[in-house]
């Protein structure tokens, strides 16, 4: 029987290398850069959501660093998946460097919430216009789409999502700039955010696993309907958000989204159930602990949504929710991911032509396990230190969590130095 | 002296980087007829299709044999059908996965 999700992950229709690899490289700063960041300014990562420094963190981490490993990944894989060209390199060349300049302008108006002038719309429409370029590059290759696949389904979904996150954002951050929306401005953002989540990054998520888990674990005989359940039952959970929006009637959109989320794991669990490969390597224990931790975060947006709770206790969830989506969940992924594709990417530019010849180095001797190993621990006692401390409202305890955090980034970023500037 | 076996043998050195096991292991050469003069002919597939990854594991396979004494072309003929499935991978390969 043959892969229902089958693939490899470079073709000669893949990018150039050096343009891939800027991607995973600036991110990885990135991500260093977030941690230690966080560490050094943890007394900001409590109260209210929409404030400053936390709207700066969460940008750092939702463009900078998750976002831009996104799109350097779906640069490289969908031209895989469609055994097709990328639409324009140039583009994304180019788009690249419009992304970073906008992404480093708005996170610092964030920061210093520098509202007047203009600035924050100038920066909006900066990085507006870069994710538009992404999106065209992306739209126009997948245009050349002979069927639809479930990893392609979820593409699309993604692209769509990612578009209508990103003129949100645009309309927001003019918002600060030059005031033109009427009623309140978190009801947007509120938008803003669960589209960007639940629409974006989920769909992400689940598409790229589909793809990526069978192919990694040789899982190959194994029922799919749970798959498209899911993406059924997450996208009416969408379709609620805005219903939710636009009415202000509830639609128990993240009931619907918890129930689609239980049903990607339960793929994933038939993925890893029938796989040949039964040891466990550090990518894919990354990856199944993010597993982990998307119920549990769709768990906490039903406690949200629907429970009544005191307003403090409420601004307590959705922060635990916002890092366990962003560190738990989407962290987790990319850097299990990460494990799996940038030693390849690095040994296919490498050795791919001296198989045969000569000794090559496998895809595991590219990094230290060990050193990855430490890290995995690192984070895992991390993530959860931090989601205890934010309920606990104790900033030693949370102190301690981006300690942790901080180190396993250094960790990760050393891991991922060694394999690009592996001679 | 050139024989099948001796041919057998050198493919053992081509390993899947992402695996780590070599493709007679994993299964996945499914013929190998050593011809009048030294030409070899191997039939062989991959886990999955579509991907230059695969043709660099069949470049690597034709380098490997080519190298042997005795062997004056090789051709190798990426095939799909009958599609690779789990129940070619050796015992030995087996252990290596993890499988009890």
């Amino acid at each position: 029987m043959s892969a229902p999700f089958p693939g490899s992950i470079a073709t000669p229709f893949t990018p150039p290398f050096k343009v891939v690899r800027l991607y995973f490289i600036i991110a990885t700063i990135t991500f260093v850069f977030l941690n230690g960041l966080m560490l050094l300014r943890s007394g900001y990562i409590s109260g209210f959501h929409f404030q400053p420094k936390l709207l700066s963190f969460a940008h750092i981490a939702v463009l900078g660093w998750a976002t831009m490993i996104i799109m350097g990944a779906m640069t490289q894989l969908i031209p895989v998946i469609l055994e097709t060209s990328l639409f324009s390199v140039r583009m994304a060349k180019w788009g690249l460097w419009l992304y970073i300049i906008a992404v480093m302008t708005i996170t610092g108006h964030f920061w210093f919430f520098a509202t007047k002038g203009g600035g924050m719309a100038m920066a909006a429409g900066m990085l507006f216009v870069a994710v538009l370029l992404f999106v065209i590059n992306v739209g126009l290759t997948l245009r050349k789409v002979k069927s639809i696949n479930i990893t392609i389904a979820h593409i699309i979904a993604a692209i769509v999502y990612l578009s209508v996150v990103a003129t949100m954002g645009f309309l927001l951050g003019f918002n600060l700039s030059i005031p033109f929306m009427k009623g309140n401005h978190l009801h947007y953002l509120s938008l803003h955010a669960a589209l960007g989540f639940a629409g974006w990054f989920a769909m992400i998520i689940m598409g790229v696993s589909y793809k990526l888990l069978p192919m990694f674990t040789l899982s190959y005989t194994y029922k799919t309907w749970p798959g498209w359940a899911a993406f059924s039952f997450v996208n009416l959970g969408i379709l609620g958000i805005i219903v939710e929006f636009l009415t202000n009637r509830p639609f128990y959109s993240t009931v619907f989204i918890l129930i689609g989320l239980i049903m990607f794991s339960y793929q994933v669990i038939l993925i890893m159930k029938g796989r040949m490969r039964k040891t466990l390597d550090i990518g894919l224990r990354h990856a199944l602990l993010s597993y982990v931790y998307i119920p549990v975060a769709a768990i906490l947006g039903v406690v949200i949504s629907l429970s009544n709770m005191t307003p403090d206790m409420r601004q307590r969830i959705i922060l635990i929710y916002g890092f366990t989506v962003l560190f738990g969940c989407i962290t987790l992924l990319i850097i299990g991911m990460m494990y799996k594709v940038v030693p390849f990417l690095v040994w296919f530019h490498k050795y791919s032509d001296k198989v045969g010849k000569e000794k090559v180095p496998l895809l595991k001797d590219m990094f230290s396990e060990r050193i990855g190993s430490i890290q995995f621990w690192f984070i895992n006692i991390g993530v959860p230190n931090v989601m205890v401390g934010l309920y606990l409202e104790n900033q030693i305890i949370v102190g301690i969590g981006l300690t942790i955090m901080f180190i396993a980034s250094l960790l990760f970023g050393y891991n991922m130095f060694t394999v690009f500037t592996r001679k | 002296m050139l024989t099948e076996q001796l041919i057998f043998t050198a493919l053992k050195h081509v390993i899947d980087p992402e695996i780590g096991i070599n493709i007679v292991d994993l299964g996945l050469v499914y013929d190998v007829k050593l011809l009048d003069g030294g030409d070899v002919s191997i039939k062989m597939t991959m886990t999955t299709s579509g991907c230059p990854l695969h043709e660099s594991i069949a470049r690597g396979a034709e380098d490997a044999v080519r190298q042997l004494e005795g062997v004056s072309g090789v051709k190798v003929d990426l095939v799909w059908d009958p599609p690779w499935t789990p129940d070619r991978i050796s015992d030995w390969a087996k252990k290596q996965l993890g499988w009890k």
